[in-house]
């Protein structure tokens, strides 16, 4: 069957941060009606809604949040309303589910949304939440966290290829460099790479600033047949390759601990699909949940030979200016990571830099491409987008 | 402590060969439905190490503790902890020996001098 070709013709999002007072709906909310208006479409017109959330109902003791979203949002009642989950990489799936019933010709408009609130939780129950997408069937009863499974990778990738944790270090004081211009961002703050080698020690040898921060925040895209598109926003992006594939479920089971291979398969899939190689791809967010994610998958996104992604980062090769901008919103590193919103607040970011609308524009931006690997590198996502 | 406690015990396919980490509800290799269980060396290397500093619900008093990625001498790797370090130095390929599995399911080893 010929898929049909598929535009992003609206994006929306709150602040990712500290959002005080805000709830899972009224983000979600403010989110969908900025890309719907943005899209300068009629909500009534919508034909089915799919939300990215990861774990709502443990952090916030809500559940069934797509209908009630969708029901606070007003559309139409003749449509389904859908919340689907793969930890991090919840949001992606949401708009990869959008992006398939679009091509194969079910639907002609879908909105798109990922959402997330967790600084109101307590510091116990986030741990806990977070956790969850570890096996607790195995290797969850020996105390690993996910700041331990990164840690763990680094340390092998340290060994094997000679990255430093300097060359760790520097993925985090760019992608904070990053955020400063970035008012989405939950940090906006410089921090130099003394600040971050002598931060806490959170899992040696990752510390704090190591770790991306948790957030609250919600984002959203509307979805169309690109034949159709053209009636609406001019400035539409099209949606080129979209993959997801299924890793393993624990660590141990990864014969070489250095590489994901669901970000390896899901890579090789999208470039296929899009028909583009690595070395087209003008600007990049990937999943940079702890600094040696970045690393790592930027090497298993093929952008990087193995074992020279830490280099990459010494040599200014992904900074703004580098020759191949990884993480220019600040990533989840300084941008923040509300995992149910991740995926889609990438998008948004990739869009605004094939419009020319970025805080941190890359010159001539025309493909761009989001990563997320979700639990144990248990569910991967990649997209690629292209200016229309 | 019950006595296979002190084992380190796999799950082995009866059919084809594949060596697992229990619990596994089959072989994904070749379908079979009822892998058995095997009982392994305990010998090992380290692959990767690091320390728990800020642990998850369930292991807060044990904290900091050390945790290993081990390529076990059967070809296979497993997820353990680390005991009776008594701060010496530790480095991946390191030797080690299964020690024991614990209430919680953990599987503990010890350095080989």
């Amino acid at each position: 069957m010929a898929l049909r070709s598929v535009s992003i013709i609206g994006i929306g999002t709150t602040r990712f941060g500290v959002l005080e007072g805000q709830t899972i709906k009224s983000m979600a909310v403010a989110a969908c009606n900025d890309a719907i208006e943005d899209a300068g479409i009629d909500r009534k017109q919508i034909q089915a809604f799919y939300l990215g959330n990861y774990i709502s109902g443990m952090m916030v003791g809500q559940e069934t949040i797509a209908p009630l979203i969708a029901d606070a949002l007003g559309l139409r009642k003749d449509i389904g309303a859908t919340k689907v989950e793969g930890a991090c990489s919840s949001a992606a799936i949401a708009l990869r589910q959008g992006y398939l019933l679009i091509a194969s010709g079910v639907y002609n408009v879908v909105l798109i949304a990922g959402v997330e609130k967790m600084t109101s939780a307590l510091r116990e129950k986030t741990t806990a939440s977070l956790s969850a997408s570890i096996d607790q069937e195995t290797e969850g009863l020996s105390g690993l966290t996910f700041p331990g499974f990164w840690a763990l990778i680094a340390r092998a990738h340290m060994h094997e290829y000679g990255t430093t944790v300097e060359q760790l270090g520097m993925v985090s004081v760019k992608n904070h460099l990053n955020s400063m211009a970035n008012p989405r961002a939950r940090y906006r703050n410089a921090v130099s790479l003394g600040d971050v080698m002598n931060s806490k020690l959170i899992c040696d040898p990752l510390k704090v600033f190591d770790c991306c921060p948790v957030a609250d925040g919600a984002a959203a895209v509307v979805l169309c047949a690109s034949d159709m598109a053209k009636e609406y926003n001019p400035k539409r992006v099209e949606i080129i390759g979209s993959a997801q594939t299924t890793g393993y479920s624990t660590l141990y089971a990864h014969k070489d601990i250095t590489t994901l291979p669901s970000t390896v398969l899901a890579a090789n899939q999208a470039f296929d699909m899009a028909k583009v190689k690595p070395g087209d791809v003008d600007v990049v967010e990937l999943h940079d949940c702890f600094s040696p994610a970045e690393v790592v998958d930027s090497e298993d996104l093929g952008f990087f030979e193995k074992g020279k992604g830490g280099r990459a980062v010494e040599e200014g090769i992904t900074q703004v200016g580098g020759k191949l901008p990884i993480n220019p919103s600040g990533g989840l590193l300084a941008k923040g990571h509300p995992t149910g919103a991740t995926g889609v607040g990438q998008i948004y970011e990739v869009v605004k830099q094939l419009r020319g609308e970025h805080e941190n524009q890359i010159r001539n931006a025309e493909i761009g491409l989001t990563h997320n690997a979700g639990g144990t590198g248990s569910v991967c996502t990649v997209h690629i987008l292209r200016r229309v | 402590m019950p006595k296979n406690y002190e084992r380190l015990i796999l799950a082995k396919c009866q059919n084809c060969g594949q060596i697992y980490v229990p619990p596994i509800y089959m072989c994904t290799v070749c379908g079979n439905k009822e892998p058995l269980e095997m009982t392994a060396s305990g010998e090992g290397k380290m692959l990767s190490y690091t320390t728990i500093r800020v642990p998850p619900l369930g292991f807060i008093d044990q904290a900091p503790y050390e945790i290993a990625v081990i390529r076990l001498k059967e070809g296979i790797n497993l997820t353990g902890r680390l005991a009776d370090l008594n701060g010496r130095d530790i480095e991946i390929g390191d030797s080690v020996s299964f020690l024991r599995k614990d209430d919680q399911g953990a599987y503990w080893f010890k350095l080989v001098k």
